[in-house]
């Protein structure tokens, strides 16, 4: 089964140029895609189309085979879906790390007690333990990017977009990435413009260019 | 971040419900701000050192806060005790000071004091978020509220994107001076930093309906009131009330 289909999908920013032209993509279930394209090519753009955080002109999403196109129906998409932010302090608004990866959970009316077991689970499988009490605006990048991360990989999504996971990262964050994404059993899609880090995570590939994407 | 200099702790003052400590501080703020009574300042001050030194917060850092508070009243002393009508103590060439003027300026001297300790001793023992929660449970709109901590979240990222700006400028061999030039480029770093916080607000708005919002920040421990908070309480209220009428 496919698990993202979009369908002649037309977009663009209330006055700007057209940045999607009849885009047409389809993702399998457990596909582990790359996607590529020039800085301003519309990966980021692609990522809050799929999420219902901006509206196409035209086209249609379908997700689990259903299409999607209400704010209702997305919202049940965004339960199933983990998207990560190119830049962490977007994401990370809560005073603590615990308390910002318990965020989504609580959000989704998760009883506090289960969500403090899961924080602890994933906190040890990151390697976060340490800073669970920490301010996450204090943290260095590579931290925030891991505690967003795990604020995400908590929800146990079916889906996960990651909007340029690689930029501003070093190595060792990388391999720690890569180690965790790995065995993430989920859809993925990710979004780079490393080539190496793209070549262990992923088994397909997807180039935006011209406001289409070519396999 | 200066809101939460004073909010790690584990003192009997830093574990009070923040509910009960908002709730005492509010009246207790006003009393003090329009009290004009030394006997009733005087005790809201000894009042607050208490709450001070049972929150175990007597330390370098906040004689250094109380000195850049009495630092303002200080600019109050070279001007009011001069500048009151009444009765005379002192000539120095064409300046009077007057008794009344000495007076006052002590009183509000007192009440700054008292007010700013208050302020440290209460609010500024919690952390920013359980205050955001406990006004919300006292009854202010959860879109205040919001605005109150997103603020606070996001006042030092936008600070921080500002040194960024201002090293950029340097290292592009900016510096400033009183030309037309200088006056250009600080409205463009002005006009800039709009545009990220603008679009920053987008992006964070976005980031907060993926992740579920709903309009409230969802809190994982609640609060709960143990019969210290209530007899904290009860005997803040009598003292208030005593002091509001003696
Ligand atoms: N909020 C916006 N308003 C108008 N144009 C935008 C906005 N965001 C992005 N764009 C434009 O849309 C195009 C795609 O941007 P983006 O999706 O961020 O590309 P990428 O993530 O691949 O670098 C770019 O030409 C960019 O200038
Ligand atoms: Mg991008």
């Amino acid at each position: 089964m496919n698990c993202l289909e979009i369908h002649q999908l037309n977009f663009s920013y209330p006055g700007g140029r057209r940045v999607f032209r009849d885009l047409n993509l389809s993702v399998q279930s457990g596909e582990k895609a790359a996607l590529t394209g020039a800085n301003g090519a519309g990966k980021s753009t692609l990522f809050q189309l799929l999420t219902g955080l901006l509206k196409p002109q035209s086209g249609s999403i379908v997700a689990w085979g259903k299409t999607v196109t209400s704010e209702e129906e997305f919202r049940q998409m965004r339960r199933r879906t983990g998207l990560m932010f190119q830049d962490p302090d977007d994401q990370l608004i809560c005073p603590s790390v615990e308390e910002d990866i318990a965020f989504t959970l609580l959000n989704h009316g998760m009883p506090p007690r289960e969500v403090a077991g899961k924080v602890d689970e994933i906190c040890r499988k990151l390697g976060l333990a340490a800073l669970k009490t920490r301010v996450p605006f204090h943290l260095s990048w590579g931290q925030k990017q891991l505690v967003s991360l795990a604020g995400i990989l908590v929800t146990e999504p079916q889906l996960l977009l990651l909007d340029e996971p690689t930029a501003g990262a070093d190595d060792h964050l990388k391999s720690l990435m890569l180690d965790h994404l790995q065995q993430f059993t989920g859809t993925l899609l990710v979004s780079s413009h490393d080539s190496d880090f793209l070549e262990r995570l992923c088994s397909s590939a997807y180039h935006i260019s011209n406001g289409s994407v070519m396999r | 971040m200066q809101l939460e200099l004073f909010s790690q702790g584990s003192s009997p003052v830093h574990r009070l419900d923040p509910r009960v400590k908002l709730t005492v501080f509010v009246p207790a703020a006003v009393l003090c701000a329009s009290s004009d009574r030394f006997s009733t300042v005087i005790t809201l001050l000894f009042a607050a050192g208490t709450l001070i030194t049972a929150a175990r917060l007597w330390s370098a850092l906040l004689w250094q806060r109380m000195l850049v508070i009495n630092t303002f009243v200080l600019f109050l002393w070279l001007t009011l005790p001069f500048s009151m009508q009444g009765t005379p103590v002192m000539t120095t060439g064409p300046m009077t000071v007057t008794a009344e003027g000495m007076m006052l300026s002590m009183l509000i001297t007192l009440k700054t004091n008292a007010i700013s300790l208050m302020t440290i001793a209460l609010p500024g023992t919690t952390p920013v978020m359980s205050l955001a929660h406990a006004l919300q449970h006292l009854g202010m709109p959860s879109k205040l509220v919001n605005v109150f901590y997103i603020f606070y979240r996001y006042s030092g990222v936008i600070v921080t994107e500002f040194e960024t700006m201002k090293q950029t400028l340097k290292a592009r061999g900016f510096s400033p001076a009183t030309n037309m030039h200088t006056v250009r480029t600080w409205a463009s770093v002005a006009g800039m930093l709009f545009i990220r916080s603008f679009e920053r607000a987008e992006r964070i708005s976005s980031a907060l309906r993926l992740r579920g919002f709903q309009g409230q920040f969802p809190l994982m421990n609640h609060f709960r009131a143990t019969r210290r908070d209530v007899l904290f309480a009860m005997v803040s209220f009598c003292c208030l009330t005593i002091l509001m009428f003696i």
